[in-house]
């Protein structure tokens, strides 16, 4: 065989090795600067914390605000009468009547029979806006802050912020995952703190989470022929392979990563199999969650599994359904989508509550935007980035709390107005964390989840 | 290496590799099903053994050999790929079905073309990583196979996993095999489309292949 040379072998032989000095030194400077310890060992936030763990339920293609925690009756009133834009688009009143609920008195939408039975506990942002009207760009920015770079999740923001409480899970676990890498990654954060997916997505998108499913896919959890005795040999010859490359070559910190992401990998095997397995869930528990409905199977399970999360230390789950881009058919879908979502997001809430975990779990509700008032080919609802609702519980968040408010009409967030970037601010703060002191140094400056924005919005703190 | 190099160069050590362009795009072979209800991502890219330039990315469809690997977000644009090293990664070059085909595959190759285990590892090397294995190679190299086999005694037989034959692209010569060799397995040999148990001696093979797949030098370019 001819000798070949890699570029590192090049460096150490080219102009006396002038040029691998000079790269062990600015390696080595970097070892330092990253220390022993594990990126993911749990870290004290700036300030005590309301929420340690976080779930976020992310509803794919924006769900009307309109005909589901937004009440309007003026919409109602005006349906028919020419909207904003014009054009022929004739304002829309939600189909679906609106009444207020619990001690709170919110007003939710009659789409949600079991989850405005918690209504004490929901914490309406009525005032939301960001700033692109696609899906693909808002869903990025409402996970990142920016819909135009690689910026890191905000979930790997929380895993760099605070850790994780346990080491052989994931920090950050995506269930269902829908869209791009960008949205769970961690972009210019060490790639520890990204996003690990779980579920559907290579089953084809979006409706995965319609129709039932026992168990969310976890692909490649398991060896398809050896047992872990055999499995651990095998791995023991890749770290070994991997520890002589490391030996030879000094500072290589992606073969670093890759030893010990080999280790997680093969700690899950056994810790994810006992972390989804539900067999040992009750049957009450199971049904609260509607896991043996055809309609609410779906996201009764990964409500679950994302308790079962929560409970087992990992600092961030997100969960996804959709589609919820109801551009035409919006009553069958609306009906059928939020079918989907209501019983369990109520269980998950009572179930958190039955094990006094609500208090420091916040969960979050958000699509990437919201719909508009007007129709949109009689019987659906275009893209609106201007105004919409999320909501929280638990964790820190007022209960039977609405904040912030759209026009009569919905179009636009008029009061308590809250931008993506104060959103994330506000997670972060009621996780401890300081939005203008978490920054990561990257290509020369110090980077923020909310860049240079983003106000904490105090009024919804309990 | 970013995700279609890797899974390019997994197949080219596998000798699976298909080096001609694809006639006409996959996606035209589905007739009117729906893609992203009955056609998926992986519908495109099991058997496909093309270059992964040829793979068919529809919208965002993207299969789960690139995804996993940082692929681009086919939505938008991306200036740059991300270079992530998570868990998912590892778990399915340990345990996917594609990975493991390649392994047999690779295995099947030099099970036929060499006779020791010696000139065996010595190619696996050769092929994986473009250079002769060193000491520490061979030394990691005869641990694996000393452990690695008297822990299937466990099972009797292996079981095959459910695979799909894949289209394999055969060489003049190839279905020669070895003759007069010991047992009643040694003929066929660790081929992706081998339908029965494999000898143990034969899956430590496959396993060793695998583990250079997996392995960081044959993932990272220096």
């Amino acid at each position: 065989m001819n000798k070949v040379f890699s570029r590192r072998s090049a460096l150490q032989m080219i102009s006396c090795g002038f040029g691998s000095l000079a790269f062990a030194a600015m390696a080595s400077e970097k070892a330092i600067a990253e220390g022993p310890v594990s990126p993911l060992s749990p870290k004290q936030p700036h300030f005590p914390a309301r929420a340690k763990r976080v779930i976020f339920l992310s509803m794919r293609g924006a769900p009307s605000h309109v005909d589901t925690f937004d009440y309007k009756p003026q919409l109602t009133k005006d349906t028919g009468k020419e909207g904003r834009f014009g054009r022929g688009s004739s304002l829309l009143g939600s189909p679906w009547q609106f009444s207020q609920n619990g001690q709170s008195g919110l007003w939710i939408s009659s789409l949600f029979p079991h989850l405005s039975k918690h209504a004490d506990d929901l914490c309406l942002l009525k005032g939301m806006h960001c700033d692109q009207p696609n899906h693909s760009q808002a869903t990025v920015q409402t996970h990142t802050g920016s819909f135009q770079f690689v910026r890191p999740s905000i979930g790997a923001w929380s895993v760099y912020g605070l850790g994780t409480e346990n080491s052989s899970l994931p920090g950050f676990i995506v269930l269902n995952p829908q869209g791009g890498t960008a949205n769970f990654g961690s972009a210019f954060l060490p790639a520890a703190y990204q996003g690990t997916k779980l579920g559907a997505e290579v089953r084809g998108r979006p409706n995965a989470s319609t129709g039932p499913v026992d168990s969310p896919q976890l692909p490649n959890i398991k060896s398809p022929q050896l047992t872990a005795k055999s499995q651990r040999v095998q791995l023991d010859f890749i770290q070994q392979l991997n520890r002589n490359k490391l030996e030879r070559e000094i500072f290589q910190p992606q073969v670093e990563g890759m030893i010990q992401s080999f280790e997680l990998a093969f700690r899950m095997q056994t810790t994810m199999l006992d972390l989804v397995d539900l067999s040992k869930e009750t049957q009450a528990t199971k049904d609260l969650y509607g896991i043996g409905d055809a309609a609410t199977a779906n996201f009764g399970t990964q409500c679950l599994l994302a308790r079962r999360m929560m409970e087992s230390g990992v600092r961030f789950v997100e969960l996804t359904n959709g589609s919820w881009d109801h551009h035409n058919d919006l009553e069958a879908g609306m009906e059928t989508q939020c079918a989907q979502i209501d019983k369990p997001i109520a269980g998950l809430l009572s179930d958190l509550k039955r094990k006094d975990m609500l208090k420091d779990t916040l969960v979050i509700w958000a699509g990437e935007f919201g719909r508009t008032p007007h129709g949109q080919g009689g019987d659906g609802r275009d893209h609106n980035n201007k105004g919409y609702t999320t909501l929280m519980a638990g964790g820190g968040v007022k209960g039977g709390f609405s904040y912030g408010a759209t026009d009569e009409y919905g179009y636009e967030a008029v009061e308590g107005k809250m931008h993506i970037h104060d959103w994330h601010a506000t997670i972060l703060h009621l996780m401890g964390l300081d939005h203008e002191r978490l920054t990561y140094r990257h290509a020369g400056r110090d980077f923020r989840l909310t860049d240079v924005h983003g106000k904490v919005a105090k009024e919804i703190l309990a | 290496m970013d995700a279609e190099s890797f899974r390019d160069a997994t197949l080219a050590i596998s000798g699976n590799l298909k080096y001609e362009r694809p006639v006409g795009s996959e996606v035209t072979t589905f007739g009117d099903a729906r893609i992203g209800r009955q056609v998926n991502a992986d519908s495109f890219s099991k058997s496909n053994y093309h270059r992964s330039v040829y793979l068919p990315v529809v919208r965002d469809l993207v299969p789960e050999s690139l995804s996993l690997f940082d692929f681009a977000d086919p939505n938008t644009t991306n200036g740059q790929r991300d270079e992530t090293n998570v868990p998912s990664q590892a778990l399915y070059l340990m345990n996917s079905e594609f990975i493991l085909i390649q392994a047999k595959a690779m295995a099947a190759e030099l099970w036929q073309q060499h006779d020791s285990t010696s000139q065996r590892v010595k190619w696996a090397f050769i092929r994986a990583y473009g250079r002769l294995p060193d000491d520490q190679d061979v030394k990691a190299s005869i641990e694996f196979f000393e452990k690695f086999t008297p822990t299937l005694a466990e099972k009797a037989t292996i079981e095959t996993p459910k695979i799909t034959e894949p289209p394999t692209r055969r060489r003049p010569g190839q279905d020669g095999r070895k003759k007069g060799k010991r047992g009643r397995n040694r003929d066929a040999a660790p081929n992706a489309s081998v339908a029965e148990p494999l000898d143990p001696e034969q899956q430590a093979l496959v396993m060793f292949c695998q583990g250079l797949m997996a392995s960081a030098e044959f993932r990272i370019l220096d």
